[in-house]
């Protein structure tokens, strides 16, 4: 297909199609205002008489009279009427409508306390009580003893070895020059603010972690990434740059987000600008890295710039240059290099550390002068030398083709990622297969014939993740229709076979953080929940509730989190909710 | 800051009250910009189309009081965008040109017996129309702001909510059941 007909194709997409997805985010979506109007249509079906426009007084059916009657039971509503999340049934519509809703629970901490229990620790180091349903009006409190408040994820490694994460204790020392250095750092940042730049979270807006599995949109070519130093938060998701104040308050009491840059005037251009800077800004999943015309620096917090990485030459003997092909004397041999190596402009898709072992793996996307279709790199490196050499060692991926989730076992050093399961231009690929990656050699091998469950990670051997699941109808002894269904489950490598631990799952934003998940949960419709358990979905305990609709969960990490709701954003910060008037879009 | 209805901009606009124009520029432009970013590379250039269409907007209001006002914004900003895109592609300045997503939608569209004119005609557009028609909203939404606004995913998850994971399966799985459904209706 080529543009032309792409354009006339889409260009033939129902007018109300286009306007629906334009007034999206300006409507309400939030699960009480869908119930209530699937259930204002429900009553004046079945009441009419109360609901005639000519006739407003009616008398109302007795008590008794109601009661004497069988209830019958709501109508079936087919998914295709329903919002996603009230898949779950029935029972869940009319539990929904009892509900009292607009009540915010709290996690309060006891003085001393912290919610969150750090990740290793067992429920016997803590105890929740029992929360409060919302039934009743007002506010319910929830408290929980836990051991003291582990630090950010950046500062507190994953514990289990073989989960997602880097799982080592010692951190070896950082490209941006030590880690105490940095730590000490008491002068104004890089973002305008004062202190050590501590990544908080990473990632996709989703729950994401401040440890080596990274994940990026393949169209992110900037890092997503939430930081803090002495003075703020910053927020930092495609090319929304925001900062919230530790300390100012608005006259009513909120906090609220601002722009990042507040220098009067400034064009934004130039490294002196927080929002230039935070728009260089990449992660590899710890420390913090400016990506600047095809060169990757580590950057420290006063701003300096040390190049760290250019991709010059790979394993093969690949050679790349920034340019047009041409035969230049100032640099030999470059009439040598085939065309395809030669980019315009190279973009920055993942980039990830694999723990300590000294090397680094990322996906570059070279774009060229005359060619509609980018190439990409997949590859191993290790920083440059004094003489600014490098060899970035090829991923040997079927199709060179990698998904933007992976995970990496230290133990082994394998680095675990989705591949397409095919490649053909007439059928596309029909979903991701799990392969093991030789930091070494770049030699992939594929792990399982299953394919990989959305939300996917790898933790004890096993992938877990959210699979997509057949439920066939049976009627009368034969199949008669189906759907599919979410269920969270566990896919053994070795056998293939695919175990479901929760069926019509409603758990959300499902990963990992060490030996721990986290997810989100609607229990039920206008009470949704941040959870966090064992893969095997065992010592299930909730972090926070709100009586609200939980539509993202965008940065977490153990004492800092931060969602989206339908009412609005909220900051939960070691348990105290922080009252926000955030602005999404500057 | 309230957000008015498009009703109550679009009688701005027909009394040619400019605070109409900027009501409609902060309710719509910033999806706007992101679909032209995604057409054109550039955000000057975004910005040039939104500013472009915002006059033709003021231009034709009144005499014409379009029945959808969001679609009608974005569907002249998609068009002029499109233009320029065109004409920056003729005249080779299009090397910094973002790459659409049309080989995602080609690839469930592609027939091996019908390479080419299986993308022809009405008769295409209307089957797949007929599909939008029977997703639930929110997939459906997902769908256009992909293909149509050609937005990122990333810039999806921003729009509708949740991971970039979510809308990426969900975009996949729904173009799985418009095959399945263009192969039902013999298109395929």
């Amino acid at each position: 297909m080529n543009e032309e007909k792409y354009f006339e194709l889409t260009g033939g997409f129902r007018p109300d199609f286009i306007a629906e997805a334009a007034e999206w985010k300006h409507e309400d979506h939030s699960a009480e205002s869908e119930i209530g109007a699937i259930f204002e249509a429900e009553l004046k079906r079945r009441t009419p008489e109360l609901h005639s426009d000519t006739d407003t007084e009616k008398e109302l059916p007795s008590v008794e009279a109601a009661e004497a009657e069988p209830i019958e039971p709501m109508p079936e509503i087919s998914q295709n009427d329903m919002p996603r999340h009230l898949a779950a049934g029935i029972t869940a519509i009319a539990a929904a409508i009892a509900l009292t809703v607009g009540a915010l629970v709290y996690m309060a901490q006891r003085p001393g306390d912290s919610m969150i229990t750090p990740a290793g620790t067992t429920l016997a180091d803590s105890s929740i009580l029992s929360v409060q349903t919302g039934m009743e009006p007002g506010i319910s409190v929830q408290t929980q003893t836990a051991a003291q408040s582990g630090s950010s994820a950046a500062e507190n490694p994953a514990s289990g070895t073989d989960s997602a994460g880097s799982g080592t204790a010692e951190n070896s020392e950082s490209a941006s020059g030590g880690e105490s250095d940095a730590e000490n750092y008491t002068g104004t940042n890089f973002l305008g603010g004062s202190g050590h730049l501590r990544l908080i979270a990473s990632g996709e807006p989703k729950l994401d972690f401040g440890q080596s599995t990274l994940q990026y949109d393949t169209s992110n070519l900037m890092g997503t990434m939430a930081l803090e130093d002495d003075d703020y938060w910053y927020l930092l998701f495609g090319s929304q740059y925001s900062r919230i104040s530790k300390t100012e308050r608005d006259a009513d009491g909120k906090a609220h987000n601002e722009y990042i840059c507040q220098q009067a005037g400034c064009p934004h251009n130039s490294e002196a600008c927080p929002a230039f800077q935070a728009s260089q800004l990449v992660t590899d999943g710890r420390d913090l890295y400016a990506f600047s015309f095809n060169v990757l620096f580590s950057i420290s917090d006063d701003g300096t710039r040390t190049p760290f990485f250019r991709l010059s030459e790979d394993s093969d003997g690949n050679r790349y240059r920034n340019g047009s092909p041409h035969d230049d004397p100032n640099d030999p041999g470059s009439a040598d290099i085939p065309a395809e190596n030669w980019y315009s402009e190279m973009g920055l898709i993942y980039f990830t550390r694999l723990g300590d072992t000294g090397k680094w793996f990322a996906c570059f996307q070279l774009s060229h002068f005359d060619s509609t279709r980018p190439t990409f790199v997949n590859a191993v490196f290790e920083p440059m030398n004094e003489k600014g050499e490098s060899t970035a060692t090829l991923l040997k991926l079927p199709y060179n083709n990698i998904d933007c989730r992976f995970a990496f076992d230290s133990e082994k050093e394998l680095l675990y990622a989705g591949v397409p399961e095919e490649h053909n231009e007439n059928e596309g690929f029909s979903g991701y297969l799990l392969y093991a990656i030789d930091i070494h050699t770049g030699e992939a091998e594929k792990q399982s014939d299953a394919h990989l469950p959305s939300n996917w990670f790898y933790s004890g051997g096993k992938v877990y993740g959210i699979g997509w699941d057949e439920q066939v109808f049976i009627e009368g002894g034969k199949p008669n229709g189906g759907r599919m269904v979410d269920n969270y489950g566990c896919l053994n490598l070795e056998t293939g076979e695919w175990t479901v631990i929760e069926e019509n799952t409603n758990l959300e934003n499902v990963n990992c953080i060490g030996s721990k998940v986290y997810a989100r949960r609607q229990r039920s419709v206008g009470d949704d929940t941040v959870i966090r358990m064992n893969p095997d979905g065992t010592e299930e305990e909730v972090l926070y509730t709100r009586k609200n609709r939980i539509t993202a969960l965008n940065y977490v990490s153990e004492g800092f989190i931060f969602v989206q709701t339908s009412g609005g954003f909220e900051l939960i910060l070691n348990g105290e909710c922080i009252p926000l008037d955030f602005r999404y879009d500057f | 800051m309230k957000i008015l209805t498009d009703t109550d901009i679009l009688d701005l606009l027909n009394a040619k009250d400019q605070s109409g124009l900027t009501a409609l520029s902060d309710k719509y432009g910033a999806l706007c910009q992101k679909m032209c970013m995604q057409i054109l590379g550039s955000r000057e250039d975004a910005e040039e189309c939104l500013n472009d269409a915002l006059l033709k907007i003021w231009e034709s209001i009144p005499p014409n009081r379009p029945e959808n006002l969001s679609g009608y914004l974005v569907t002249v900003c998609r068009r002029l965008a499109i233009d320029r895109r065109r004409g920056a592609l003729r005249e080779k300045r299009g090397g910094g040109m973002p790459e659409l997503p049309l080989d995602e939608l080609s690839a469930c569209l592609a027939s091996p017996d019908r390479p080419e004119d299986v993308f022809d005609g009405r008769a295409l557009t209307d089957a797949v129309n007929r599909f939008l028609d029977t997703l639930p909203a929110e997939t459906r939404v997902m769908f256009i702001l992909r293909y149509w606004y050609c937005l990122p995913v990333s810039e999806i998850a921003a729009e509708v909510g949740g991971g970039a994971s979510r809308v990426k399966m969900t975009l996949m799985r729904t173009r799985k059941k418009l095959r399945a459904c263009l192969e039902q209706e013999g298109y395929l």
